[in-house]
């Protein structure tokens, strides 16, 4: 049974499909992955927001800030691959996209392209591999820095996973494998970006993207304390811009 | 001598592995293209189409007995082109790029006309080039 639920990268939604429709509880393990790895990211989004709330990327030293922050960019880059993967129609379409975007950047574009989405070149495997390879260190990762026996065993965590095994038994994550559509979303995270990217140059988007990194690991560097206050308003600034172009895409594909 | 000897040791070490890694990430990020590849699209085809054909890479339109084809990739970020007979224009679905059936630019971020695909009119049809 476990064998039966492979996935092939050289016919993905195939693969998918088959998972869906003949292999015993496939769509409920599916829906589960899914709605995971969702949890997972908010649960993350949600652990930022707590510690800058609480002071910890302070008290605490600026490697722990610093792998959370990482923990966040691979996390979100890994429910990215997963939703590229399955390849339906949307999941092509942000395949290209990431590919492009990727080609956009000057230099190192074409190398990043080649390791991360070579996807006109040679399929699906790099981005499949990055999404296996992502999963096991971001896991690996998070273990290291919080799972203790003593706090998986006090069960703490009980009602995430109570959450995530409800999630996949009321609600189905539909495949959009309708042609022919003038208008498509992205993965909910996003639909920010891909608003900027009806305005902006990719180069330009991609450059707001990544300045909004380094300013949320400059909020854990000591050094760079005392601009504290000033990063922090750019960082909900950027944020609420970031929500306006979400609701401008949501907006587009609803009208 | 013996510290002459170990920070040469250590630059040493250092540029191995430094070597080591480039070869390790150029084998990595090295891929080759896929050679472009001809198509051919039949006469039946276009017509059962209505005179325009999206076919996977590229689009196909017939204006009285011309054709034209053009790249289906959009010129900003490559995502699939669909057609909208509401507006009678080819449409990227993912940021909304507008074209006409000439393949010339009309609005969004694209910013480029479609790019065109040569072809070649065989008795049975087109054989287009897809690069």
């Amino acid at each position: 049974m476990v064998v039966s639920y492979h996935y092939f990268y050289t016919e993905p939604l195939y693969s998918v499909i088959r998972l869906e429709s003949s292999v015993p509880f496939g769509r409920f393990f599916r829906s589960l992955h899914y709605f995971s790895s969702q949890l997972a990211l908010i649960s993350t989004f949600f652990h930022l927001i707590d510690s800058l709330y609480k002071g910890w990327h302070h008290k605490k030293n600026f490697v722990a800030w610093l792998f959370l922050v990482l923990s966040f960019i691979v996390l979100i880059f890994i429910t990215f691959t997963g939703y590229v993967i399955r390849f339906d129609e949307v999941g092509k379409l942000a395949g290209t996209i990431a590919e492009n975007l990727c080609l956009s950047i000057p230099y190192v574009g074409g190398v990043l392209r080649d390791l991360l989405f070579p996807i006109s070149k040679g399929g699906l495997y790099r981005v499949y591999l990055a999404h296996i390879y992502g999963s096991f260190l971001l896991a690996i990762g998070l273990f290291v820095w919080h799972a203790s026996i003593k706090r998986v065993l006090s069960l703490k965590y009980a009602p995430y996973l109570y959450l995530n095994l409800i999630l996949p038994l009321i609600f189905y994550v539909p495949l959009e494998s309708e042609k022919g559509k003038t208008i498509v979303t992205g993965p909910w995270f996003f639909w920010g970006a891909q608003g900027l990217l009806k305005f902006l140059p990719p180069l330009g988007v991609l450059f707001l993207l990544f300045l909004a990194v380094v300013w949320l690991i400059l909020l854990g560097f000591k050094p760079a304390r005392k601009f504290s206050s000033w990063v922090g308003g750019i960082l909900i600034l950027w944020l609420l811009v970031y929500v306006i172009f979400s609701l401008i895409i949501y907006r587009d594909a609803h009208t | 001598m013996d510290k002459k000897r170990r920070n040469f040791l250590r630059l040493f070490s250092l540029g191995v592995l430094g070597f080591l890694t480039y070869g390790a990430f150029k084998n990595l990020t090295s891929l080759s293209s896929p050679p472009p590849k001809k198509v051919i699209v039949l006469f039946e085809e276009i017509e059962k189409a209505k005179d325009i054909l999206f076919k996977e890479n590229f689009i196909v339109i017939k204006t009285g007995s011309n054709f034209k084809v053009f790249s289906r990739k959009c010129p900003h970020l490559g995502c699939l082109l669909n057609y909208s007979p509401e507006e009678d224009l080819i449409v990227c679905p993912c940021h909304q790029s507008k074209f006409n059936l000439s393949g010339k630019f009309i609005s969004g971020p694209a910013k480029k006309d479609l790019t065109t695909y040569n072809y070649r009119l065989t008795s049975q049809g087109l054989e287009v080039e897809v690069f």
